[in-house]
């Protein structure tokens, strides 16, 4: 309690807050922006709180971070172009209620499901960070695997009809993602002595490619006339959630708050598959599953919900243990060093006040993301009443300019035009894109963690039973393996009952 | 008319050209005036990185040593080699400076995936070392092994499983190195991060891991892990590695400390380098630098180009020796 009241007086001023806010703002225009990420503010601003104390820096960094994972849904939800990887999940819900003129529900919705995660996160790690820590110790190398394994499995989910050329798309985004230098021999991969290609395809510019620079090209198909959007409708839109709507979100939004935590603290996996995941468990669990990809409520509260419940839980192992979850958080870790303080199981002894200030501190960065989201959704609902010709070259500027961004190499925007190309290729024979960026974002994890498990275990396979927890991710693989085939069988049982 | 113009025309081009010549007399300007622009050193690694702290707080007294402003940059992709092959484009006595280390001089030629290195270690002008980090080996508290000894006796009929931080990357080789000195198998699991191998010690998936020391304190501290030796010809005696045997005090020599060397471009005038050194030797004495250096358990260190030289070609021994 001692620990509880100093550290509120640490948090307790001005400064905090002021910083906090900034973080926030700058988060949320990041995030919301094609092309600009979370990593990349975060990278922008970092050196800027090389002065500050530990606190203030943090509340800067927690602000950017998490009002980042919310922004990256705006542009989802609006243009169809998700601003980060996590929100990709959100696109396919969120922009079918824009196309029907329920943007601001949809932002909204996000708004409040990002919030929620939040926050529920950030209770989880004020009070209840040491029992979690020790959950993330029962986690070694065959339970990462596992993990990504089943994550690997929600391809099904996001295959829209043809489970097939989901397959297909999603092995496209596996075989990427062997590309570089392969971490566990140390040899190389499809290369071809590029220098550009060592260190493999980083997810933003696959990410650009794939959604952003794709639907530009798709776009630029049409015929403009004037997609204008009046303003005027956007405000007389009726924002407002039917107490069946209310009651329809809350058990995916409970379920995905968790989902998110539990993801969260395994390292290196990331908001991406807490959003798909939670997804595909709030579809699975909807009255109204057919409503999934056509601008259900309950997919943008489950992804939104997922991926801000993923900030707080990756504080973590960070804080416990010394282990980044993710890049942001890694970029973190150098801001906790050059103010003295070392992750670690120690932290706490030593600088419980300032940690007390950081946990207490992360659920009114939640607080105010919401309260600055409410102010900012209203203005960037208006994206959508921006022509097409105007707001088309932006676009594609931004994506330029994040892709360049992220190694300031020309060679980057390149290959997100191959992505582009590729995805447009793609969206033309009917397969989605969805199961690719799954591919890229598991891929890697799932190989290299299969893979160390080999080798740890001399090659024995028992390695993959060898704990309860392995025991019953591999239950839930084979339980969702055994239904998405059912569900084929059926369906292609019914097409034929249909033809005769 | 006409002829007005063609006078005023061959009167511009004449200035101009007066101008760029002008221009190009004040960038050749004698060695002692450099630098007469903002001078930007690259770190090639990860921002918020040990690399990149030294270089931003470093970069803060640019302007009262060099007489110009230092910006501190970051340019990322393959784990540095991309920045190094860029840097090729700058000129001997160019305003760019660059960071890099054995990593990208002495392993990266040396491994899989050499043929896309463009670049070698003589393109560069070793300026100076900004700092030298010396690696630890710790091992899980359960095993109770404290010092080399204890490592010789448990592994005399068993296979130690080491926990590095890539598999081609410096803990991997002096791990090899050090096996193989003592007589001792091993299995080198490779881990994505130093923290990640830690904590794969710390939760008895692996026994032992090689890291820097500021990375394995926090569980040093905490009783997860315990120091086996640094790799060093000088015990490390500090409030979290107490009296931690060297491996030089073994006998063991193929180990390394982890540097980062400040670079300039081939052909860059001694005078000039001599004039960054200088600085930067200044830079490092600073309260606020020698501060970070402890927080960041790193030393400063004045290596001169020679013993950077060295310390290139004796990584590269231990790597071909244990590839």
């Amino acid at each position: 309690m001692d620990l509880f009241l100093q550290g509120s007086a640490l948090l307790f001023n001005v400064p905090n807050f002021l910083y906090m806010n900034l973080g926030l703002f700058l988060g949320v225009i990041f995030g919301a922006i094609p092309g600009l990420t979370v990593i990349l503010c975060i990278v922008l601003f970092l050196p800027f709180t090389y002065t500050l104390g530990a606190v203030e820096s943090f509340m800067f960094l927690l602000g950017i971070y998490c009002a980042g994972s919310y922004g990256g849904s705006i542009s989802a939800i609006l243009i169809k172009t998700p601003g980060t990887p996590h929100a990709a999940a959100t696109m396919l819900d969120g922009y079918p209620l824009t196309k029907q003129g329920k943007s601001m529900k949809a932002l909204k919705m996000a708004l409040i499901a990002s919030t929620f995660g939040g926050i529920f996160s950030a209770i989880v790690l004020l009070f209840f960070a040491p029992q979690v820590a020790k959950f993330a110790q029962m986690m070694g190398t065959p339970e990462y695997f596992l993990v990504c394994a089943f994550g690997l499995t929600i391809i099904a989910g996001v295959s829209g009809n043809n489970l097939i050329k989901g397959i297909i798309a999603g092995a496209f985004g596996l075989f990427i993602s062997t590309i570089g230098i392969d971490a566990m021999s140390g040899g190389t991969r499809f290369i071809f002595n590029n220098i550009n290609l060592y260190s493999g395809i980083a997810l933003v510019i696959s990410l650009i490619g794939l959604f952003a620079l794709s639907e530009v090209l798709a776009k630029s198909e049409k015929v403009v006339v004037d997609t204008k959007v009046n303003t005027e409708d956007l405000n007389k839109e009726n924002a407002k959630f039917t107490q069946e709507e209310k009651k329809s979100v809350r058990r995916p939004m409970i379920l995905s708050a968790i989902i998110g935590v539990i993801i969260g603290i395994i390292p290196g996996t990331g908001a991406s598959m807490a959003s798909f995941f939670s997804y595909d468990r709030a579809r699975s669990m909807s009255k109204h599953p057919e409503m999934f990809g056509k601008g259900s409520l309950e997919g943008i509260s489950a992804c939104e919900t997922a991926n801000n419940a993923v900030t707080g839980a990756t504080l973590i192992p960070l804080l416990t243990m010394g282990i980044p979850g993710d890049g942001s958080v890694a970029i973190m870790l150098g801001a906790l060093m050059i103010n003295g303080l070392t992750p670690g199981p120690n932290l706490f002894v030593e600088h419980g006040p300032i940690m007390y200030a950081i946990m207490i501190g992360l659920i009114f960065v939640n607080i105010f993301m919401f309260l600055q989201g409410k102010i900012l959704t209203k203005w960037f609902a208006k994206v959508i009443s921006v022509p097409v010709y105007l707001l088309t070259p932006i676009i594609v500027m931004f994506c330029f300019a994040g892709a360049f961004s992220v190694n300031s190499s020309l060679f980057d925007i390149k290959v997100t035009l191959v992505f582009a190309v590729i995805a447009y290729i793609m969206s033309k024979f009917g397969f989605s894109t969805i199961p690719v960026l799954l591919g890229l974002v598991l891929g890697t994890l799932t190989e290299e963690n299969f893979r160390r498990s080999l080798v740890l275990s001399d090659g024995k396979w028992d390695i993959f039973v060898s704990s309860p927890i392995c025991i019953a991710f591999l239950s839930l693989i084979i339980i969702t393996l055994v239904l998405i085939i059912n569900s084929q069988v059926k369906n292609s049982r019914k097409k034929g009952e249909n033809n005769e | 008319m006409k002829k007005l113009f063609s006078i005023l025309m061959m009167s511009i081009i004449m200035s101009s050209a007066l101008f760029a010549n002008g221009t190009k007399e004040s960038t050749q300007s004698p060695v002692d005036a450099w630098p007469e622009e903002p001078v930007t050193v690259i770190c090639p690694w990860a921002v918020g990185g040990v690399a990149d702290l030294v270089n931003r707080k470093a970069a803060v007294y640019g302007q009262e040593l060099l007489g110009q402003p230092v910006l501190a940059t970051n340019e990322l992709g393959a784990g540095g080699n991309v920045a190094l092959t860029n840097f090729l484009k700058n000129e001997a006595n160019s305003y760019n400076l660059i960071f890099g280390g054995e990593g990208a001089f002495s392993i990266a030629p040396n491994v899989d995936g050499s043929e896309a290195i463009m670049f070698k270690y003589d393109d560069y002008v070793p300026v100076m070392n900004m700092y030298s980090a010396t690696f630890v080996m710790t091992a899980n508290a359960g095993l109770n092994i404290n010092n080399l000894d204890d490592l010789k006796a448990y592994g005399a009929n068993h296979t130690c499983v080491v926990a590095v931080n890539g598999i081609a990357g410096s803990e991997a080789f002096i791990a090899k190195a050090l096996f193989k000195e003592l007589g001792i198998d091993l299995t080198l699991v490779s881990y994505n991060g130093a923290n990640l191998a830690l904590a794969a010690v710390a939760k008895g998936e692996t026994e032992f891991a090689l890291s820097h020391q500021s990375q394995a304190k926090g569980a040093v501290e905490a009783g997860t892990l315990t120091p086996v030796t640094v790799f060093s010809d000088k015990p490390v005696n500090n409030d979290v590695f107490k009296d931690v045997k060297p491996a030089g005090e073994y006998g063991i020599d193929s180990y390394f400390p982890n540097t980062c060397f400040l670079l300039a471009r081939k052909g860059t005038s001694p005078e000039v380098v001599a004039k960054i050194r200088s600085a930067y030797l200044e830079i490092m004495q600073k309260e606020d630098m020698q501060k970070l250096f402890s927080q960041l358990m790193v030393e400063s260190s004045d290596w001169t180009a020679e013993d950077m030289n060295n310390h290139i070609e004796h990584v590269i021994q231990i790597v071909q020796n244990n590839k």
